[in-house]
């Protein structure tokens, strides 16, 4: 049917309704089809000018804005309309919002914006209606022009579809390189180029490589030469296997030697354990400030000694996943299992005043964290990129819209701290002490701050009452009745005051406000006695007997007549509060009248319901208590200042922060009694409520026919749909990282997002069998790195140069082919993180502390640390400067993988840093400088320390020229210098000996024990901290700064500078 | 990301070549011409260029550097900027969905230099300048909360972590001087100089300035307590060669080289930072000038960063959150500014670099017409986020102009209206960027300043 556009024109306007449908319908069978000319010449002339001028500012996509959803520069954007319907229904004049919305008539849907300038002309407005009632013709345009994810082509997205499996390839041109599968893959795209690997990296390097991989720290001196020796050993007699034909696997056997030595040690979990905060978006505070001080998380680090522990023991990530989410619906849990810290996934994240925001930030966490998919992108419109509708979001949404927190977290058994490292029962009963008698000051401190306010508030009872009920103090008559008493006008009080008809005090005088003020003194008596005989809210007796007789001529005098009574009984009222703080005594038994006045408008329970900081806390933060009265005259509690002398909840929370001997909480989520379904908000509007969504998995990754969870808030369904061996992402993810992690870049590069935004990965069969392999082999996570460390393409040389293709100057240049390595034909040269760096320096000064676990301490800031980067405070808000400087990942949200910029200011770190000249000091100090008797072999020994290897000869003389040279600049001769110190020091050194040597035994015993959770012995928790300044310090002692400079720790902290010390090769 | 049309891929992260994107400084024998001329990164994240070395904006402008003054707490637009004169006539009255009575300020207005611009007289060296001003009246925003709203001033983001103004603008521009911190935060929290997802080396430099501080202490570690420069000297020409040795074993890197040469900028720097932030090093009559007070201090140094090549200066000028007591209490916070900015606008123009400075005060909100009980002295106005006002100087901003319009107390913007987006917007044209174009990508997503939102307001631009 050929339909005419103009016929429209000629309708009544009853006809039009009907019309209007066959156009739209028409419109969408045959969306090409062609405009009337006349109408797009008269949409053209008329309308578009209007258009331009007033609307495409924030509705074209040639602005890029679709204000409200609303694109207006095509015919199908205007058709399809924005948030609240269609702009246009051709024909129809009413039903077109555009036309609703020129109008102005209705407030919510008022356009332009009056800010943007006047109301359409008259003209304008009636031109607009000529052209919907033409049949709105204009440019057909493509109209859903809006950029989204549901599509067919973003929904066949690789990483959408089930982990393949892959063949590993045969047919390779060096079949003998290869040590593990993942070589045959690899060679097989580098065989694609015409590429080959690089040589092996000598034992030096590998070793070092291996250690900082898998520990985060070097490996000794020793353990290089021990290493070097076989495996140099062992290369020589794989060319020798080679040569006969034979598989060469004897340099892969010392590998796997140190490799399971290395994920043996218990150092082991707290590197990788930092990794996986990073993606945790791990930190200490909520990132909510509202009154200066730390906003801590009572007891975030028993959710770092979890993961710490979980990577220790090889917990299965399928595991993992599902107690990070659900801990607290596992079957067999104890009510202090340690698992339960896992669920500091959800809670560690970032707090938002919005409720919305906070849910929103888990989501994040959650779908980066484990699918790699930002699913929060679909917060308020359907994915721009990937197949997740808005609905999907909502469903999500519901899940953690269903849970809250506890007033109380449950004590757990932290599992790094059991045995010899739990805290000794001396600190336990310090710390019970410390806090029980806090706890007692603070319950005291309230009876007294109340008592103290009792006063003021007798006296200014009956003025603030009648400021309360005449409509309070920003009304004319609030005001002139504070201006008659001489009392301060407060905002915070405003309304806020307690006149309430079913009060047992004021009970009386509400019933009283609403007698005409007329008529008052006729009708206040019968009033009063309505009031005295309601037998379902009783007048507290002395109240009512104060009333029974009164004959008040006005409302002020039923005011003044309560203050009076109020006065009178002051002293009784004082001392029932008292007799409140008196353990074991209770105050409304002796005297119920008086208890329940001297209780108003305080709430006051005895004194054995407030031992503990939550109960203390709801009180104090109660709105009944802060809001009612913060304004009293000693404004101590304005802007919810609480006064500090009576509370001692910021002494508290130190306490909980600083004192080793307090219980670990686990920061744990509940389900709610009744889980809600969540409605779509439109446009993440919550007060645009869509349909609602059954909490449920992505439909994506669940299929069309998934189910609806059931089970409490849904979040071990939710669990289990994640932590499945089909979800296709799940194991993709995790192996990608682990690649990432010990090749410097990933087989995808986007750690966190393996959606359609990401780049292809470059090795995908060698993804997807990974996955497959480490589903396989039960989620094993140790098991996976020595597949990945055991491979010959991990073990290349980190130094292109060293290339058959480069020395020999073929016809394939690799740096052409792949200039950026992303197919693994060498090793990348790789910086060390922040966490490495400084763990480095401390583990070669000899004084690293080896203790596992526990609450944090300063690792920025003197006096310093020696504890492990990954014990250091992380406050989200305020990131050290060094945390920063190093490219610290950002712990508002997932960030797995760091970026590596170079700035100045970390050569200033290593330059002028006290830490930096610390070290350097403790290295010169070490036994083996102090025992050795010529600069040459003190040198050497520096070398072996600092570098793990013996210096070459012109870096002996390069050394030693510096050693002589820098003498003459500064203050003592460096001969003079050392034998001062020598002494001292070599005390220290013995007593750091013996420390080392005990900690080098649990190494030892840990090494023969591949694959083991770690059992080591590791020495107690001892660093102590205390919070200052409204920052955690160390108790430990500043760098001295009157020690003279000397060569030899000069050259120690060149070499802390050097490139060496901080690049991986 | 993508192939691209050629069928290549665009490098991995973490590859050398994206070592050399993000090392900042000390490129050496790299050529960057080629790398500039992709400032923005709209097609994929293909050139992501992180390091500081100065680039041409992609559109002509004037502005090279920014002093963005933050007037912390909210200032009163009604006795700053936006004077209401009939006001008088309804004092104490009350106003339709506002709370309290009218309170028209208890302040003068005067039309000052050539232009006439209204400035009041809490300001009266700033009206000296007057010629030089633009102030925006119509700005607004929907959320007058201190906290959310500071921080959608500096990042245009009330609520998630997103880059600051200052990070865009060095991730845009550069810096021209590599012995300083190209983005300096002269007090001030986090989310005035927070990088967020940008590389870490676009963040602002935390500084602990003020008057009478030693000069070497205000950046951390920025000079040694242990050794004197003479022996550094000898112990970094050990370094380099240290490091020269490491290199031949390992290969020829750029990553390498950078951090070789940001030791030799690092120890350049504790000397040019020391110097920059060493106020006294100023003649008499110039600290006279700016007075000698915390913020003449702060915007004196400011100069002197500016002058050094520093990018952008962050300063919070805080102390406007009067709910009562409005009469005394913003005399007072207005006096602590007037002399000092009055004076950076007049020494930056007589050392000509007014023209490429682009200077911007403002708060997060403004404030009620209206007071709770009575108008007096102990009157104050609560926050309000349906209008205020900012102003800019130099930088290639019309000067002398007022721009939009609030209704007849205040309340609303009447006409042109500018939110946070729009100045954000407009900031980063002055400085010659198309802020929809100045983008990042993070996370699958390209991020800009002003989100999805954001126009420029032409009419303020010279």
């Amino acid at each position: 049917m050929q339909f005419r556009l103009n016929a429209v024109r000629f309708l009544t306007l009853t006809a039009v309704l009907s019309v209007a449908t066959a156009v739209r319908a028409a419109d969408e069978a045959k969306p090409a089809e062609k405009m009337d000319p006349a109408g797009l010449e008269f949409f053209e002339k008329n309308v578009r000018p209007i258009f331009t001028e007033r609307c495409y500012k924030c509705h074209s996509s040639a602005e890029g804005v679709s204000k409200g959803g609303l694109l207006m520069d095509t015919r199908a954007g205007l058709l399809s309309g924005g948030d609240q319907g269609p702009a246009v229904v051709p024909g129809d004049l009413k039903k077109s919002l555009l036309l609703v919305a020129v109008h102005q008539t209705d407030p919510e849907l008022s356009m332009p914006p009056r800010k943007e300038g006047a109301k359409l002309s008259d003209k304008q407005i009636s031109v607009l209606e000529e052209w919907v009632k033409m049949g709105a013709p204009a440019p057909v345009g493509s109209g859903g022009a809006k950029l989204t994810g549901l599509s067919q082509k973003a929904r066949d997205h690789w990483a959408f579809k089930p982990v393949g499996e892959y063949p590993v390839p045969t047919k390779l041109s060096l079949p003998g390189w290869c040590q593990t599968e993942i070589d045959a893959f690899v060679m097989s795209k580098l065989d694609q180029l015409g590429l080959k690997p690089s040589p092996a990296a000598d034992g030096e390097a590998l070793l070092r490589r291996l250690s900082y991989d898998l520990i985060g720290l070097p490996p000794s001196n020793s353990e290089v030469e021990g290493f070097s020796r076989e495996y140099d050993t062992a290369v020589a007699r794989d060319v020798l296997s080679l040569r006969n034909g034979q598989p060469a696997r004897s340099a892969t056997a010392v590998v796997e030697r140190a490799v399971d030595r290395l994920l043996a040690s218990p150092h082991y979990g707290e590197r990788w354990a930092r990794h996986w905060l990073d993606t945790a978006r791990y930190s200490d505070t909520k990132g909510l400030r509202r009154n200066g001080g730390i906003e801590n998380f009572e007891s975030s680090w028993t959710y770092r000694d979890y993961v710490i522990d979980a990577f220790n023991t090889d917990k299965p990530y399928d595991q993992f996943i599902i107690e990070q989410l659900a801990a607290d619906r596992l079957p067999d849990l104890a009510k202090d299992d340690p698992r339960l810290a896992a669920l500091g996934f959800i809670t560690l994240g970032k707090r938002f005043q919005n409720a919305d925001d906070t849910i929103d930030e888990r989501i994040d966490a959650t779908t980066k964290g484990f699918l790699g998919l930002t699913v929060a992108c679909a917060r308020c419109h359907d994915h721009k990129f990937d197949p997740i509708p808005a609905a999907d979001y909502y469903s999500l949404h519901g899940i953690f819209s269903s849970i809250g927190e506890p007033m109380q977290y449950p004590v757990i058994r932290d599992p790094l701290l059991q045995g010899k490292n739990a805290p000794t029962n001396a600190y336990r009963a310090d710390f019970d002490k410390k806090h029980a008698d806090l706890i007692n000051e603070t319950g005291r401190g309230y009876y007294k701050h109340i008592a103290g306010l009792m006063n003021t508030f007798h006296k200014e009872f009956g003025p603030r009452a009648l400021v309360s009920l005449v409509g309070g103090y920003r009304s004319t008559a609030g005001y002139d009745i504070l201006k008659k008493y001489d009392m301060q006008e407060n905002r915070e009080i405003d309304g806020s005051f307690m006149v309430r008809a079913d009060s047992p005090i004021t009970g009386p005088l509400a019933r009283l406000k609403r007698v005409n003020e007329k008529t008052f003194e006729k009708d206040a008596p019968a009033a009063i006695a309505e009031a005295l005989a309601d037998k379902k809210n009783p007048v507290n007796p002395i109240i009512a007997e104060a009333l029974r007789t009164l004959k008040p001529r006005s409302l002020e005098e039923v005011a003044l007549a309560y203050q009076s009574v109020l006065l009178k009984n002051h002293d009784k009222i004082l001392a029932h509060i008292q007799l409140r703080s008196t353990p074991g005594r209770k105050g409304d038994k002796d005297d119920a009248a008086m208890a329940q006045l001297a209780s108003y408008p305080w709430p006051l329970p005895n004194i054995e319901d407030l031992s503990t900081v939550p109960a203390l806390e709801l009180l104090t933060e109660a709105r009944t208590f802060c809001e009612a009265w913060q304004a009293a005259p000693s404004q101590t509690f304005r802007n919810g200042n609480k006064p500090a002398k009576y509370f001692k909840f910021k002494e508290l929370n130190d306490l909980d922060i600083t004192h080793k001997g307090g219980p670990g909480m686990a920061m744990v989520v509940t389900d709610n009694e009744k889980p809600r379904d969540s409605y779509v908000y439109i446009r993440g509007d919550r007060n645009k409520r869509g349909a609602v969504t059954p909490r449920q998995f992505l439909e994506i990754l669940a299929g069309p026919d998934r189910l609806p969870f059931y089970e409490g808030s849904g979040r071990r369904e939710l669990a289990l749909s994640i932590a499945s061996r089909t979800n296709p992402l799940t194991s993709r993810v995790l192996v990608n990282r682990l690649w990432l992690h010990h090749f410097g870049a990933g087989i995808v590069s986007t750690p966190d997002d393996l959606g359609n935004m990401s780049e292809k990965p470059t090795h995908p069969e060698l993804l997807d069998w990974l996955a497959t392999n480490f589903v396989e082999n039960g989620w094993s996570i140790k098991k996976m790195h020595k597949k990945i460390l055991l491979s010959a393409a991990y073990r290349q040389s980190a130094n292109p140069n060293t290339n058959s293709q480069v020395t020999q100057k073929g016809a394939v240049d690799p740096f052409k082919v792949d200039s950026s390595n992303k197919f693994i034909w060498h090793a990348n040269l790789r910086r060390l993180d922040f966490e490495s760096i400084r763990d480095s320096m401390l583990v070669l000064s000899g004084k690293l502390d080896r203790a596992l676990g526990g609450r944090a301490v300063n690792i920025t800031d003197e006096p310093y640390s020696y504890r492990r980067t990954i014990y250091g405070f992380i406050d989200r808000d305020r990131l050290s400067e060094l945390q920063t400087q190093f490219d610290f990942a950002d712990p508002d949200m997932a960030n797995t993988k760091r970026s590596t910029t170079i700035v100045p200011q970390q050569a200033l770190f290593f330059m002028n840093n006290p830490l930096a000249i610390e070290v350097a000091r403790n290295v010169t100090s070490r036994p083996e400088l102090l025992k050795a008797t010529s600069d040459s072999e003190r040198i050497s020994q520096l070398y072996r320390i600092m570098y793990q290897r013996s210096p070459t000869v012109p870096e002996m003389k390069v050394a030693s020229e510096f050693i002589a040279r820098i003498a003459g600049y500064i203050d003592e001769p460096a001969q003079a210098a050392a034998p001062a110190k020598v002494v001292d020091r070599l005390a220290k050194a013995k007593e750091a000996k013996a420390k080392a040597k005990a900690a080098g035994a649990a190494a030892i015993a840990a090494s023969g024990k591949p694959l083991q959770p770690a059992t080591v012995a590791v020495p107690e928790v001892k660093l102590e901290t205390e919070v200052k300044g409204g920052k955690i310090v160390n108790k430990t002692e500043m760098v001295s700064r009157k020690e003279p400079s000397n060569p030899w720790v000069m050259l120690a902290q060149s070499m802390i500078c050097s490139n060496e010390f901080v690049y991986l090769n | 990301m993508k192939d691209t049309s050629c069928g290549n891929y665009v490098p991995t992260p973490n590859s050398r070549r994206e070592f050399l994107r993000q090392t900042g400084l000390g490129m050496g024998t790299i050529a960057f011409g080629a790398m500039v001329a992709d400032y923005m990164v709209t097609d994929a994240h293909a050139e992501v260029m992180a390091n500081l070395k100065p680039r041409k904006a992609p559109l002509a402008a004037k502005a090279k550097h920014v002093i963005h003054i933050f007037a912390g707490g909210a200032p009163s637009h009604l006795d700053t900027f936006d004077p209401k004169p009939k006001m008088k006539d309804v004092a104490e009255m009350s106003a339709a969905g506002m709370n309290g009575v009218l309170f028209p300020t208890p302040f003068e207005f005067k039309k000052s230099g050539k232009s006439g611009l209204e400035i009041s007289e809490i300001f009266p060296k700033l009206q000296g300048v007057a010629d030089e001003m633009c102030v925006i009246r119509s700005m607004h925003q929907d959320l007058p909360a201190h906290g959310p709203a500071a921080k959608l001033m500096h990042t245009g983001s009330a609520i998630l972590s997103k880059p600051s103004l200052g990070a865009w603008v060095l991730y845009g521009l550069g810096t021209e001087s590599q012995d300083l911190p190209g983005f300096v935060s002269l007090g001030g929290n986090n989310d005035a100089r927070t990088s967020a997802f940008l590389p870490s080396l676009y963040q602002g430099a935390n500084t602990q300035f003020r008057p009478g501080a030693a000069p070497n202490k205000i950046i951390a570690n920025l000079q040694s307590e242990f050794t004197t420069q003479d022996a550094q000297r000898k112990q970094l020409d050990l370094v380099r060669q240290l490091n020269e040795r490491h290199m031949q074993t390992v290969q020829k890197d750029e990553q390498l080289e950078a951090r070789i040469e940001s030791f030799e900028l690092a120890f350049r720097m504790q000397t040019a930072a020391t110097d920059a932030f060493d106020i006294s090093k100023e003649p008499e009559k110039i600290r006279e000038m700016y007075g000698k007070t915390d913020l003449g201090a702060k915007l004196l140094c400011a100069r002197r960063l500016v002058e050094r090549g520093v990018r952008f200066v962050q300063i919070d000028a805080g102390g406007w959150d009067h709910h009562t007591n409005l009469n005394t209490a913003i005399s007072r916070t207005a006096g602590a500014i007037d002399g000092p900015a009055a004076a950076l606008i007049a020494d930056l123009k007589q050392r000509g670099l007014l023209d490429q400075t682009l200077i911007i005060w403002g708060g997060e909100f403004g404030r009620t017409p209206t007071t709770a009980g009575r108008v007096n002295t102990a009157s104050g106005r609560d926050h309000h986020g349906k209008a205020f006002c900012c102003w800019m100087a130099g930088g290639g901003v019309k000067g002398g102009m007022a721009y939009g319009e609030t209704d007849e107390v205040g309340a609303q913007v009447a006409a042109d209206g500018v939110d946070v987006h729009d100045l954000h917007a407009t900031i980063l044209r002055l400085l010659g960027f198309d802020h929809t174009k100045l983008t990042y990508r993070y996370n699958g997503r390209d991020f800009r300043l002003t989100d999805n939102f954001g126009k420029v307001v032409d009419k303020v631009i010279a």
